[in-house]
């Protein structure tokens, strides 16, 4: 280190004691205290010292306008005054104005120095303007000790007290409602984002030890109050939190031993995703271990983290390197209400995706490892679970169970016990899931069989890839058998016209990738005493706001009195085969089919449609009778027809008809048979979807000939 | 006899004829079907005094069913005397539009104070923006940004949807646009838009 230099000095000494130090002779101090200790020695009754330096100068810190008085009050009691006109303090730490430091009667006692009533002024410094009083002593020994009561600091106060004895130390400040981001300016270490209007308050009690080597010890307890910040961009906040810090450090061979608490009693904070609100339950964080700042590393005895009511969190590891990435790290969560566990910090992180609205029950308890290349083994327990789409989408029942992870090797079985599901208010029965969890995959160990609307569906196979690794795209893909689903009990949850007959396919080639679920073999099932084969079924974004249904149909031998009973729209008899390719469904409703209904050929099935049919289509159509019953033919209860034939193609909003075609351009609907005969003639090749839907309220008949 | 006089020379002229139709984006009738959709949406708010529907708009059918007994309803329709088929330069009468208007309409109410308080606003790009999230208490943000986000995620589904029911699934750029600029002159008092530029006004 550079010794002061002296620029520019000279002295006046009182009586007659004149000195003059040459520029730039670095013993100046020295000089000066061998003045005052000679006449101290030779025990005059009363002296007069005093004199001062234009400026003195050292590596980084400089001061000028220095006077330093002493008098000779009384017999061993001397009052001391030392004024600094600016003293520029080292690293930036601004500048000191109008510094005096002064006691009006240092005593000499025995082999100390005492002073009572000592006074500190500042006109100006990068703390506060400061006007204080001091009390010091000082014994021959080596014993220090200075209490300044009260000094203005960052707005607040802080008391200070220092203790040094042959190079041991010891420092206790009291804080008192001094600002946070003032003192994090004065530290110069903390750099606290300026744009962020940080308020908030420090008061407590700091407890410093340390020797010659440094500090030692560190025992704070301080309590922050009146916090709130918030970030230009609204992403990080918080309002009127309270929090309460304990902090016990001991260092021992450059290693510190800590124990921490922090509590959060009160106020709210967010910080994107997550809102912690205090008066939803206080959070409480505590730590224990050691941290070497040599070795920069950091061992975490005992963790814990708990939010009230919602969870509870533990953890220990070894923490090493730069950033201190974690090189064992185990965290363990437990939450006896799932509910608050999803509410507070789960869902958050969901928002935009299908799970983001949900309301869940149960107990949930987690393990997670974490070696140098991240997550390496998980574990869940999860006890009476239970969570609800909001939207209906989706359900799970009361679910039990353990689910094990690892990285690298295989883990035993995962099993779990669901009391039922639903999936678009389609309700299931309990059934049991045993899987294996590895890697990135999770696999069936033997089928799950899900009871379901009187039948089953087995889930043969099942694999899930990508779902448990960040940044990968999960796909699964599983084969499925339907056995002996009711059809009316299908239909009747789903509030659709009955359905009597029963569902039973093999489902092969499962597949979701990428939000498509796709169904590679057919369902086939029995309905209105014919066969419905579905292929090609798929489904673009299941659980979006608008999923769009894939799939092409055929229909073979429906009897039509079973299906016009279930529709209401008065008997017609004989058997009904359909083609319906290119189905799209969007948000469920149909956006486009190419639909061919027809009579099959070789039909010999009895083929009749009732005057109540007509009837009752009519009226659907029009509102008024379709004018049978005041014609002739209301004597008849039934007509013969031949064939029917139909086609539909819906594209978007608009649907083309055909049937079978006619000589005048019209096409049969109906063609009839025998006597009396009605033919249902249509002459519309295009209509409106919407108008088509609306206007079964105008139906007509036409062409009712009898012949 | 007559249609056989005038339209035989029209079927020769067809046959003849080598014609190059260009498609073009309809954007005055999407500006049209736009400013109904918005309309629809913005009255949503309970509270405030929308706009009143134009007389002509009574596009908002929701057709019900499954296919087999929409498949039998249009068997018996048929039955029926011939009908127009109303064709719209736009179409907005979809089952996927109605669902997605639908959900819209529902959520408004729930935007709407977050419009008028500035925390979000119409942007320029036919979405909704939060654009001071600070105006909301701690405890609504969370709730702000899924509503932004379903918002949003409808208006892209919306505009896909018309694009592609139109038969044009490129248009959907267009229809973005067009959007983009109906909210903004439909925007109720005390809502903040983005302009151009990039800056933001309240009606």
């Amino acid at each position: 280190m550079t010794p002061p230099a002296v620029r520019r000095t000279f002295g006046q000494v009182n009586p007659s004691v004149h000195s003059l130090i040459d520029p730039g002779n670095p013993s100046c101090r020295l000089l000066a205290v061998g003045v005052l200790s000679i006449f101290s020695a030779a025990g005059m009754a009363a002296f007069e010292l005093g004199f001062s330096v234009d400026d003195i100068e050292g590596e980084g810190w400089r001061a000028d306008g220095i006077a330093i008085s002493l008098s000779e009050v009384a017999v061993d009691h001397y009052a001391v005054a030392i004024t600094v006109a600016n003293l520029v303090l080292p690293d930036s730490h601004g500048t000191l104005e109008g510094l005096r430091l002064e006691c009006p009667d240092v005593s000499r006692d025995g082999s100390a120095w005492l002073c009572e009533h000592g006074r500190l002024k500042l006109q100006a410094s990068p703390i506060e303007p400061q006007d204080a009083t001091w009390q010091g002593s000082y014994v021959d020994d080596g014993h220090l000790q200075i209490t300044i009561p009260r000094l203005a600091l960052a707005q607040g106060t802080v008391a200070l007290e220092l203790n040094a004895d042959d190079g041991v130390w010891s420092a206790r400040l009291q804080p008192h409602r001094t600002t946070i981001a003032r003192l994090a300016a004065l530290s110069g270490q903390l750099a606290l984002p300026s744009d962020w209007g940080i308020e908030g308050r420090a008061s407590g009690l700091v407890k410093l030890g340390g020797g010659p080597a440094g500090l030692e010890s560190v025992d704070a307890d301080l309590v922050f109050d009146q916090l709130a910040y918030a970030s230009p961009d609204g992403t990080q906040a918080a309002e009127k939190v309270v929090i309460k810090t304990e902090l016990r450090g001991r260092v021992r061979k450059a290693l510190w031993r800590f124990d921490a608490t922090l509590a959060w009693p009160s106020g709210a904070a967010y910080a994107e995703p997550l809102f912690i609100d205090a008066s939803d339950g206080p959070v409480t964080l505590s730590l224990s271990g050691s941290w070497s700042p040599q070795q920069v590393r950091l061992q975490l005895d005992g963790g814990s983290l708990e939010l009230a009511g919602t969870a509870a969190v533990s953890a220990t590891g070894l923490f090493q390197g730069p950033g201190l990435a974690p090189k064992d790290l185990t965290i363990a969560l437990h939450s006896d209400d799932a509910g608050r566990l999803y509410g507070r910090l789960l869902q958050p992180f969901l928002i935009g995706t299908p799970a983001d609205d949900m309301q869940v029950a149960g107990h949930v308890g987690l393990v997670l490892h974490f070696d140098e290349q991240g997550l390496d083994q998980a574990g869940l327990e999860i006890k009476d679970l239970a969570l609800e789409d909001r939207q209906g989408r989706f359900a799970l029942d009361d679910t039990d169970g353990s689910i094990g992870w690892d990285r690298s090797k295989v883990v035993p079985v995962s099993r779990l016990a669901i009391a039922g599901a639903s999936i678009y208010r389609i309700p299931t029965g309990a059934f049991d899931v045993r899987v294996h969890f590895a890697a990135d995959r999770i696999d069936l160990v033997e089928p799950v069989v899900v009871p379901v609307l009187g039948g089953s569906i087995a889930l043969d196979r099942f694999a899930l890839s990508g779902a448990l690794i960040a940044g990968a795209r999960p796909k699964w893909e599983a084969s499925a058998s339907l056995r002996d689903v009711s059809l009316e009990q299908l239909t009747r949850t789903l509030e659709w016209p009955p359905f009597n007959g029963s569902l039973s396919a093999q489902l092969r080639e499962l597949n979701y990738v990428e939000g498509l679920f796709s169904v590679g073999g057919g369902l086939e099932f029995s309905a209105f005493g014919g066969r419905i084969e579905v292929s090609g079924l798929s489904i673009q974004d299941p659980l979006g706001t608008v999923p769009v249904l894939k799939a092409d149909a055929i229909m073979r031998g429906l009897e039509l009195e079973a299906l016009t009973e279930t529709f209401a729209f008065g008997r017609i008899e004989g058997r009904l085969d359909a083609d319906m390719r290119s189905i799209q469904l969007v948000g469920w409703q149909p956006d486009r089919f190419d639909l061919h209904l027809y009579t099959p050929q070789n039909d010999d099935s009895r083929h009749r449609i009732s005057q109540r049919a007509v009837e009752n289509l009519t009226e659907l159509g029009s509102g008024v009778p379709a004018g049978l019953s005041a014609t002739v033919l209301r004597v008849f209860d039934e007509f013969r027809y031949d064939r029917i034939d139909l086609r539909i193609l819906l594209q978007g909003s608009v649907a083309d008809l055909d049937g079978l075609a006619r000589p005048d351009g019209g096409y049969y609907l109906v063609k009839g048979s025998g006597l009396p005969r009605i033919d249902v003639i249509g002459r519309n090749r295009s209509v409106a979807w919407k108008d088509l839907v609306e206007r079964l309220q105008q139906i007509q008949v036409e062409g009712a000939q009898i012949k | 006899m007559l249609n056989r006089i005038i339209g035989l020379p029209l079927m020769v002229l067809a046959l003849t004829a080598c014609v190059t139709i260009n498609i073009y984006f309809p954007a005055a009738a999407a500006e049209e079907a736009a400013r109904t959709i918005v309309r629809d949406v913005l009255k949503s708010e309970p509270q405030e005094q929308a706009p009143p529907a134009r007389p002509d708009d009574k596009q908002s059918y929701t057709p019900q069913g499954h296919p087999l007994a929409i498949a039998f309803g249009v068997m018996m329709e048929a039955l029926v005397a011939p009908a127009q088929a109303a064709q719209a330069d736009i179409n907005i009468n979809t089952a996927a539009i109605s669902a997605i208007r639908a959900s819209m309409q529902k959520r408004q109410s729930r935007l709407a104070p977050f419009y008028r308080s500035g925390v979000i606003g119409f942007d320029n790009k036919g979405s909704v923006t939060i654009r001071d999230l600070n105006a909301a208490a701690l405890g609504e943000r969370n709730q702000v940004k899924k509503l932004v986000a379903d918002e949003n995620a409808d208006r892209a589904k919306l505009y896909s949807e018309i694009a592609r029911a139109n038969g044009h699934p490129e248009w959907e750029a267009e229809v973005r646009g067009t959007f983009a600029k109906v909210w903004v002159q439909e925007a109720l008092p005390g809502y903040w838009l983005q302009d151009a530029s990039g800056g933001w006004r309240q009606r």
